[in-house]
């Protein structure tokens, strides 16, 4: 089963870059285009509000377009691109004071800790229609706990591998992986309680 | 052998298990219904995951990016701005001072200010005449290549021949070139 969608292609965004580095606009537009839905996604889960995800998207564009001569090509542009947008909204949570918990403050151990396979367990999905469900899992992304909700969008709302968003988040590949397992099985626990 | 652990699960479906413990799930997975039962309700619910509708973007969002975007930072901007800046700043260190300092500093600043002119006027006729003389000489050197191609295309019919005697005649023009040299330094000893 491949839950993969197709992956965008990095030595055209690379060609791109170079090409907006030289004045030309309309390839800049190129990379808007394709970016501004999966950045869309990405504050839409993560903010909730509409039109600060559409602030925040732009701005990002913004930021890249104005950093665009310190982007390195040996970095793929998609997780360049995403690091700008990570940082928007860790400044963004700060300003706020939202009650921020720290990607790293959870123990290496407790990432390494196996999830065990349970006993008996109802099947989620049999549960609910399809509709009912999808809209229940939108309301259990809200509620996940802000330190596995990033990863958890970044892996299942943008469709990065485990790679980049450890490339993003600068955190070790082992460390995303379990924090993304761990997410998956607390949004369903969720629903299992519902 | 004991049931994999649900990372071992999640690993499986999203095909990013290695080749070993792929081939040992799919092992256990005949014998062991409890875990078919758990991955087929894993696949089903990443499915759905993966299923959830994206919000939709306003049509124009991409002219609305565009619009607000600002120029592009290069190097060459920079060293224009700061070349502009330095002269300024140059320009009002000489104004305070000549006013400052009444009118005994200003032809100072005027012989200053007439030799940095001089001076770019110079640079800028020397760089201009530089490029007329490059793109005079490179346009004599194409037509001298399209004339000798011209000549040896008509002459020698395969393109070997040509070159063949393209060479041979260098070499013989050189070693004569050689020879009316050291016949002159010859006849100067003497």
């Amino acid at each position: 089963m491949n839950m993969q969608k197709p992956k965008m292609v990095p030595d055209e965004d690379r060609i791109l870059v170079r090409q907006s580095l030289k004045g030309d606009r309309q390839s800049f537009e190129l990379l808007v285009k394709k970016y501004q839905q999966p950045l869309f996604n990405y504050f839409g889960r993560l903010l909730q509000e509409r039109e600060l995800s559409l602030d925040f998207t732009q701005e990002v564009f913004l930021r890249a377009y104005a950093a665009l001569h310190t982007y390195r090509e040996k970095y793929q542009f998609s997780t360049w691109l995403f690091r700008i947008a990570s940082n928007l909204l860790i400044d963004h949570w700060r300003k706020k004071k939202l009650p921020l918990m720290s990607i790293d403050s959870q123990s290496e151990d407790e990432d390494r800790r196996p999830l065990q396979v349970p006993d008996y367990e109802p099947p989620v999905s049999e549960n609910f229609e399809k509709r009912e469900l999808l809209e229940k899992i939108e309301q259990a992304i809200s509620r996940l706990p802000e330190s596995l909700k990033e990863l958890f969008v970044l892996r299942h709302m943008n469709d990065f591998s485990y790679e980049e968003i450890a490339a993003i988040k600068h955190l070790p590949v082992g460390t995303v992986k379990n924090r993304v397992f761990q997410a998956r099985e607390w949004l369903r626990s969720w629903l299992e309680e519902k | 052998m004991s049931c994999p652990d649900l990372n071992e699960i999640y690993s499986y479906l999203e095909q990013v298990l290695p080749g070993e413990g792929r081939a040992r799930v799919e092992e256990h997975l005949v014998a062991c219904s409890r875990c078919r039962r758990l991955l087929a309700d894993r696949c089903l619910y990443l499915k759905s995951i993966s299923g959830l509708p994206e919000p939709a973007l306003p049509p124009d969002f991409s002219d609305r990016v565009m619009a607000s975007l600002p120029s592009l930072k290069s190097s060459a901007r920079f060293w224009l701005w700061l070349a502009g800046g330095a002269y300024l700043l140059f320009s009002l260190l000489v104004t305070i001072l000549a006013l400052g300092t009444g009118t005994a500093l200003f032809p100072v600043c005027l012989k200053i200010f007439k030799s940095l002119f001089n001076l770019a006027a110079d640079l800028s006729s020397f760089i201009f005449r530089l490029i007329q003389q490059a793109y005079g000489l490179a346009k004599a050197l194409r037509i001298f290549i399209e004339v000798v191609g011209g000549l040896l295309s008509n002459i020698f019919p395969s393109t070997s021949l040509g070159l063949a005697a393209l060479i041979l005649g260098g070499a013989g023009s050189l070693a004569l070139l050689w020879s009316m040299l050291r016949q002159v330094k010859l006849s100067d000893r003497r």
